[in-house]
């Protein structure tokens, strides 16, 4: 670890356990420096939530989570709040990540004020200021979830975690509940945010064209584990290992002429350690 | 607001005007009727309905229908203040047992089932027979026997609400547990309390009225419809249109606070909604 200091994020040996004889997360490393954004993509219970999750502190976890060089388990728990607040998290389904009994300016509120980081007369600005930073209108802060789309509401999610100035925020698939041209929206303003405040981004997905557009490197997770991790162009281009291969070659190729000229690989799904062994 | 009014189908508007003039019958008996509830008259004993007195006259010769309107005050503080009682014990501990672990959650669960597996009107007569007959002791007794039932409803709502995403999201932000429970699992739990309000309130005008019906509920010189229908008990044979009209009180407000909690869970309840009462 010379290059330490230049590490964000930093996970080393990182098991997650929900109380099943298997690790969702089985003994990751992944390193993140300021201003990346690293994918992180594999199939449905891969376990790349719950890498989200151990991060910011939803899921059981052993190993060592090491953000800003500090190790998040060792700190105190004031430390741990502050330290929290600059690691955020959006979630994947916009509905459900918003109380639906809150005002939403008073959603995206309330960390400021938990964090003594306003004083109760500033907030009122500032949440103005947040929402037109994810172009909504500042008038909108007086109104229910219930009056929005899920695009907006994805934007409300962002004001909220960006609300904080955090240095890195963490997407659980944030796209993936919203259609194709609100996709292309919010991604955009995720990229604008990148380039504007420096953030630094943990981005999860399964939608592999989403991954090539924003990341800048990628790691495959299977089974828990993580199988190849590299610069997005190297791993889409010349993935190493099997498991990348199998999941690239699902993608549908946008023209249909294109299709099916590739022999499809096909794993053997009811062996799938054999694939973590031969893959390699 | 006016749209929202006209949406208030003739059902909901008879027990708002019902309720309201429950409430006026409350604060203002005299209004209603010119007899004096505690009047005499040997020349008028246990009556049949007449003109002068619309429900009859008692054993002593006063007025029946103006002892329920002057009985209405102490009948629904009995009723409001049961039902207060059984949401002061059991919103808190809901909230706490749904989030807490599962020694604290099972300490309040225990005490929930040992308080439920009691038949309610049983418990009352053991506590009233040891904790004295007042008026105080029967509101605190029959809100705690509501205690389970508002309990076992929080606990619920909070267990499924804490896996919520929203919630989550909230405690990523850095919330505290107390500020989650407060602000937005209760705000976001007490929905279905709305029909076990009236529910409750019902169920106290009824218990009420079985403990004053054995001598355990008010005692002289308060009355509730509940000792009026003791009091006429005796004269079942002679004169049953007495206890015939104490009873149907009882019922019948039993009944419309009944309705009305089905007409809220009707509102509440969204696969429901749009069907009009």
């Amino acid at each position: 670890m010379t290059n330490s200091n230049l590490q964000l994020l930093e996970i080393e040996d990182l098991v997650v356990n929900y109380g099943s004889p298997k690790n969702a997360v089985d003994h990751i490393n992944l390193n993140i420096a300021p201003g990346e954004t690293l994918g992180l993509v594999g199939e449905s219970g891969s376990g790349k939530s719950s890498v989200a999750r151990a991060i910011v502190g939803l899921a059981p976890v052993r190993g060592c989570i090491r953000f800003e060089g500090k190790i998040l388990s060792d700190l105190g728990r004031r430390e741990l709040r502050s330290t929290r607040s600059r690691l955020q998290m959006i979630f994947q389904d916009p509905y459900s990540t918003l109380d639906p009994r809150m005002r939403i300016g008073d959603q995206i509120a309330e960390p400021l004020l938990i964090h003594g980081i306003l004083k109760r007369s500033e907030v009122r600005e500032r949440v103005a200021q947040l929402l037109e930073r994810v172009e909504l209108e500042s008038a909108m802060a007086s109104r229910y979830p219930h009056e929005f789309s899920g695009g907006q509401r994805q934007r409300i999610a962002i004001a909220r975690a960006v609300g904080l100035e955090p240095r890195l925020i963490i997407c659980d698939e944030p796209t993936s509940a919203l259609d194709v041209s609100v996709q292309a929206q919010i991604l955009k303003l995720l990229t604008d945010l990148q380039h504007n405040q420096g953030l630094t981004y943990l981005f999860i997905a399964h939608n592999l064209a989403v991954v090539r557009q924003m990341c800048h490197r990628v790691a495959v997770m299977y089974l828990g584990q993580i199988v190849e991790i590299g610069p997005v162009e190297e791993v889409f281009d010349n993935p190493q290992h099997d498991y990348t291969k199998a999941l690239l070659d699902a993608v549908l190729e946008p023209d249909p002429a294109s299709r099916h000229i590739k022999p499809k690989i096909s794993l053997n799904l009811n062996n799938p350690e054999e694939i973590m062994e031969v893959g390699r | 607001m006016i749209t929202r009014l006209r949406n208030i189908g003739p059902a909901r508007w008879v027990l708002i005007i019902v309720g309201l003039l429950a409430l006026i019958i409350a604060i203002w008996p005299g209004l209603f009727t010119s007899n004096d509830p505690h009047a005499i008259d040997s020349n008028a004993i246990l009556q049949l309905p007449s003109f002068a007195h619309p429900f009859g006259t008692d054993e002593a010769g006063a007025d029946v229908l103006s002892r329920i309107l002057y009985a209405t005050r102490l009948e629904l503080s009995i009723a409001v203040g049961s039902m207060l009682i059984g949401l002061l014990i059991g919103l808190p501990t809901g909230l706490i047992a749904g989030y807490s672990n599962k020694f604290v959650d099972a300490t309040f669960s225990g005490m929930a089932a040992a308080t439920l597996a009691f038949p309610l009107i049983l418990f009352a007569i053991l506590m009233v027979a040891s904790l004295g007959t007042t008026t105080i002791s029967l509101v605190g007794i029959i809100g705690f026997l509501f205690f389970p039932r508002v309990f076992l409803l929080i606990r619920a709502q909070t267990k499924s609400l804490k896996e919520r995403e929203f919630i989550e999201a909230t405690r990523v932000i850095g919330v505290s547990s107390t500020r989650i429970l407060f602000r937005h699992i209760l705000p976001n739990a007490t929905g279905p309390l709305l029909n076990l309000v009236p529910q409750m309130m019902a169920e106290a005008l009824l218990v009420e009225a079985g403990l004053s019906y054995l001598g355990l509920g008010v005692q002289l010189p308060d009355a509730t419809w509940g000792t009026i229908l003791q009091n006429s008990k005796r004269f079942y044979v002679t004169s049953p249109a007495y206890a015939v009209i104490a009873g149907l009180t009882i019922t019948a407000a039993a009944a419309l606070l009944l309705w009305a909690g089905e007409l809220i869970s009707e509102s509440t309840n969204p696969l429901k909604r749009g069907r009009r009462l």
